[in-house]
């Protein structure tokens, strides 16, 4: 898919002329800053959990739960599953909660876990399965002429009633994509991991991460075009 | 029917496939991701730069490409302001009985 050149011309610039900056959209995974606490209580608070104590397991549940079930209703298409995939959550943290380094970010740690736990019943329902979004996937012509005409701009939603119904359509159209490339696109666009952790959780190479978060980009632009026309300024 | 627009664009894309270190739309594609997540160096980000600027139908994939993306993640976030205070009581009560099982299992 990339082709020789524009591999060249990648790998000559990573090497040559000055580093690959990380983007401009690089940014904390989500919602899953420390909660602001003075880091002393964080690392009681971890101790207790790591002793067993209820109580703190409790409090890790109500304080982090919300944020984690956010998480999760992202990841699957239905409240029940999402709320499955909490417990399995809460379950691994149970079991793993021994290991968990104290000096790193409790916040991040929680939402990996949630990802993986959903991950996993993903695979289990086999919806990870490689479904062809060829058709979604712009084309060309044969000497790489993009085909189709030059689009509008799209203009912003006019008002806040409109843009619900826009995310409510987004949100759609999102699950549309079949999993395979949905959860690649959750992982780098929503969730704000870096090619290389999520091609680790989904167990693929960085490369073919990257071809498919291409592909699920694409195809979801086309899979919304009917925006376009609703929207779009003559 | 092809406009008279139309073919003067397949004139000047069939020219620009065809000059060296220039793109063909199928190699700028290949470079679009790198492109929006500001992942290119210098040189490339030029060269997918001069592509837009002679190719319309690229300039405003680009365009509709970066703004899908973040409709995407505005979609999938906003909900999750509205969810932070919200975890089902019975979910929690679940969660816990779950715990206590598994704990109850290790140390008998
Ligand atoms: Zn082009």
């Amino acid at each position: 898919m990339i082709d020789g050149l524009a591999r060249a011309m990648l790998e000559g610039d990573r090497n040559g002329d000055g580093p690959a900056k990380g983007g401009d959209r690089r940014r904390e995974i989500r919602g899953m800053e420390s909660t602001g606490g003075d880091p002393t209580d964080e690392r009681a608070f971890v101790a207790a959990l790591q002793a067993g104590e209820r109580v703190a397991f409790e409090r890790l549940v109500r304080e982090h739960g919300a944020r984690m079930l956010a998480v999760a209703r992202r990841m699957v298409r239905d409240e029940a599953t999402a709320q499955d995939c909490l417990q399995d959550a809460f379950l691994s943290v149970h079991r793993a909660i021994g290991r968990f380094e104290p000096t790193g970010s409790l916040g991040g740690w929680l939402h990996r876990i949630t990802v993986n736990a959903c991950l996993m019943r993903l695979r289990a329902n086999k919806r990870l399965a490689e479904t062809s979004i060829d058709e979604l996937l712009p084309a060309f012509d044969p000497d790489g002429i993009r085909l189709g005409e030059p689009r509008t701009e799209i203009r912003n939603p006019e008002d806040a009633l409109e843009a619900a119904r826009i995310r409510v359509y987004m949100r759609q159209k999102i699950d549309e994509l079949p999993d395979g490339y949905r959860i690649v696109l959750l992982l780098r666009d929503i969730e704000g991991y870096s090619t290389r952790e999520a091609a680790e959780m989904v167990g693929v190479a960085e490369g073919a991460l990257k071809v498919r978060l291409h592909r699920a980009r694409a195809a979801l632009k086309t899979l919304v075009e009917p925006l376009w026309d609703e929207l779009g300024t003559a | 029917m092809i406009t008279r627009r139309k073919l003067r664009w397949r004139i000047q894309h069939w020219l620009e496939a065809r000059l060296p270190g220039l793109l063909t739309c199928a190699q700028f594609e290949a470079l679009v991701d790198a492109y929006i997540d500001g992942e290119l160096g210098p040189v490339a980000r030029a060269t997918v730069d001069f592509h837009m600027r002679t190719c319309p139908v690229c300039l405003r994939y680009v365009a509709a490409y970066r703004k899908v993306r973040d409709m995407a993640a505005d979609t999938l976030t906003r909900p999750e302001a509205e969810a932070l205070d919200a975890i089902p009581e019975d979910l929690v009560a679940a969660i816990l009985a779950a715990r206590d099982a598994e704990a109850g299992r290790k140390t008998p």
